[in-house]
């Protein structure tokens, strides 16, 4: 038996890479459900969404690609589907993530827009501006300063003075809310635009990177996080909660999978620990 | 010689700029007026109220704040969000209400109050400059055409003064960095040319990889020609864009980036071992954080978020304090040239 124990912790990767494969394929072959807790950061996001006025538009920073797609293209849908069903306007840009981002969010927004809300138009509903390939203060400062000078065509070369929700948004004033997502969020917006302007902040990030942004939200900097699918599956819980059938987002989709593969990781760190303490003991009795 | 002279110089002008422009006020104190504004301006001149204090008052969580503005209406205000400026009516938990103009000393936990106790007339000249106070007490500068004026609602709080000049070149510098930034992409893409057209000229080992940059490379920018047409188009280009971004990078990338679970749960599985003290209080802290993260129970979730929100936010801001003191210090010592290493002791 004990020596059953100590080849606990000597056990082949190859079964390891299976059980993780096993453990993330199934769920999807076999349709299973668990019951999410929506987390204190992922209601700070819907709150404060819940809160936007009408007549002010809602910044979407989307700097995602391929990357990080199982964690951030669900956070892109639930705040694209809660925005459309409140009838908050939206511009999307990318500033400084990755070139891909303006694509990919617009993938997002058509499904979305073809599938629930075919009525809303963009340039009335949305618009997305494209890439500005700066990270950081610069071009965040220009945004709240002038948007039309940041960005002045947008994604499809059209003019941003020809859009109608351009024409009624020029800086930060007529912004209530910017909700970045990407695999790290830009912290600028936290320095150059919250501290500056007071302008309400929320991440949806990647969850190895959600450790070092927790501390902005017990001082407000940010109002809220959408911590990888897990955040959108939440996200999506508050948005319909008696409605099971309509949580479609990856985020949903996902959170089954994401959670045996965490256990099977689980399940790997104890059952090593476990060869590991055997083998102390003989090596003590011996 | 030259060419480190140069960057030497142009590192120190950069960085006198930003610390002159750190610790120099936009006007001058002693030129400076302070206040609200009441009435429209003219292209001439801007009638200022001057506020005094008469309140100050704590913010609790459910203290309400409504902000009276142009139209006359009343609107919900969040703490984070008021303004010097702003007329607000405070309640406070226990019933008590105070209305008053926000000054810009206030934060988010204590608002401080005011009324206009004199009004002052300020010729605006071209030497003058016009600062409009936001929600943290930075201002920003703004023209006569923007002020919001009133004086029975919100307005904008301004301090107008003589200029010290090192504030109208701020937005000049940011334009600089953005340009300097789009440089950055060209020159990244010129030294992947250079290296990778030597590795084919030299048939380096695996030079064939270098051919496949090229092609790839060539493969980008014509997709890149249909990147913004309309979602209906018919054009070639934009099928090739869509085959590019959704058919080739997206599975391609999410491949690559999925291959880290099956590493993680090999490398977690060998290296997470309670060999000592330290690593089973890191052990515990991770195993409790992942099962929080995971949808199993709300008690699992509340012990990771005690642990995320207080010891992760303790320990990485001390980290972040650690890191912004070095970080100070490299930035002297490059300010100041006297960094030493691979690149500073070479000639450019």
């Amino acid at each position: 038996m004990l020596d059953f124990l100590i080849k606990l912790q000597k056990v082949d990767r190859r079964w390891i890479y299976l059980a993780v494969a096993v453990a993330c394929i199934v769920p999807f072959i076999v349709p299973m459900r668990l019951s999410v807790h929506p987390s204190r950061e992922t209601r700070g996001v819907y709150e404060a969404v819940e809160k936007c006025p009408r007549d002010k538009v809602v910044l979407l920073d989307s700097g995602w690609d391929a990357g990080s797609l199982g964690e951030n293209m669900g956070q892109g849908q639930v705040i694209v589907d809660h925005l459309f069903r409140r009838r908050i306007p939206f511009i999307v840009v990318d500033i400084g993530g990755s070139a891909q981002g303006p694509q990919f969010m617009n993938a997002v927004i058509k499904d979305i827009h073809d599938r629930k809300y075919p009525d809303r138009r963009y340039g009335t509903d949305w618009v997305n501006l494209g890439y500005n390939p700066i990270w950081g203060w610069q071009v965040i400062t220009l945004v709240a300063k002038d948007i039309h000078k940041a960005f002045p065509k947008d994604y499809q070369g059209t003019k941003v003075d020809d859009l109608p929700l351009m024409r009624r948004t020029h800086n930060i004033d007529d912004i209530s809310l910017i909700y970045t997502v990407n695999y790290s969020p830009c912290e600028d917006y936290i320095s150059f635009v919250h501290g500056v302007y007071g302008t309400p902040i929320a991440f949806a990030c990647a969850g190895i990177q959600s450790t070092t942004e927790y501390r902005f939200i017990p001082p407000r900097q940010l109002v809220g996080m959408l911590v990888s699918a897990r955040g959108s599956a939440e996200y999506e819980v508050l948005m319909y909660p008696n409605n099971p059938e309509m949580r479609v987002s990856k985020g949903t989709e996902l959170i089954v999978p994401m959670t045996y593969g965490h256990l099977v990781i689980i399940f790997g760190v104890l059952i090593g620990n476990i060869g590991y303490f055997a083998e102390r003991w003989k090596r003590r009795r011996v | 010689m030259w060419k480190k002279s140069l960057i030497a110089i142009v590192t120190f002008l950069g960085g006198v700029y930003f610390f002159l422009e750190f610790v120099v006020p936009a006007t001058i104190p002693w030129k400076t007026t302070s206040g609200v504004v009441l009435s429209k301006p003219t292209s001439s001149e801007l009638e200022i109220g001057l506020v005094r204090e008469t309140a100050s008052i704590q913010v609790m969580d459910r203290t309400t704040m409504v902000r009276r503005v142009g139209s006359g209406a009343l609107e919900q205000a969040l703490p984070d969000s008021i303004r010097p400026g702003d007329l607000v009516t405070v309640t406070t938990p226990a019933g008590y209400s105070t209305t008053g103009i926000v000054m810009p000393e206030s934060s988010p936990r204590w608002v401080k109050l005011g009324r206009v106790a004199a009004s002052k007339t300020v010729g605006i000249e071209k030497s003058i400059l016009i600062r409009r106070m936001r929600a943290r007490g930075s201002g920003e500068q703004v023209g006569l055409d923007k002020l919001n004026a009133s004086s029975s609602a919100s307005a904008d709080w301004v301090q107008v003064g003589a200029r010290t000049y090192l504030s109208d070149w701020y937005d000049n510098v940011n334009d600089f960095f953005i340009v300097l930034g789009s440089m950055a992409w060209g020159m990244g893409l010129l030294s992947l040319w250079l290296v990778h057209s030597s590795n084919i000229r030299k048939r380096r080992t695996e030079w064939s990889l270098s051919v496949l940059f090229f092609a790839a490379v060539a493969l980008g920018v014509v997709a890149g020609l249909g990147f913004g047409l309309p979602e209906d188009s018919r054009e070639w280009t934009k099928k090739l864009s869509d085959i590019v971004m959704f058919d080739l990078l997206r599975p391609l990338g999410s491949t690559v980036f999925s291959l880290l679970a099956f590493y993680l749960a090999s490398a977690a599985y060998r290296s997470f071992k309670a060999k000592s003290r330290e690593a089973v209080l890191m052990m515990v802290a991770a195993l409790t954080v992942m099962l929080g993260q995971l949808s199993l129970h709300a008690w699992l979730t509340s012990a990771s978020t005690w642990i995320l929100y207080i010891v992760t936010t303790g320990a990485v801001r001390a980290m972040e304090f650690g890191l912004m003191l070095s970080g100070i210090a490299i930035g002297l010592r490059l300010w100041l040239s006297l960094e030493r290493g691979a690149f500073f002791d070479r000639e450019v």
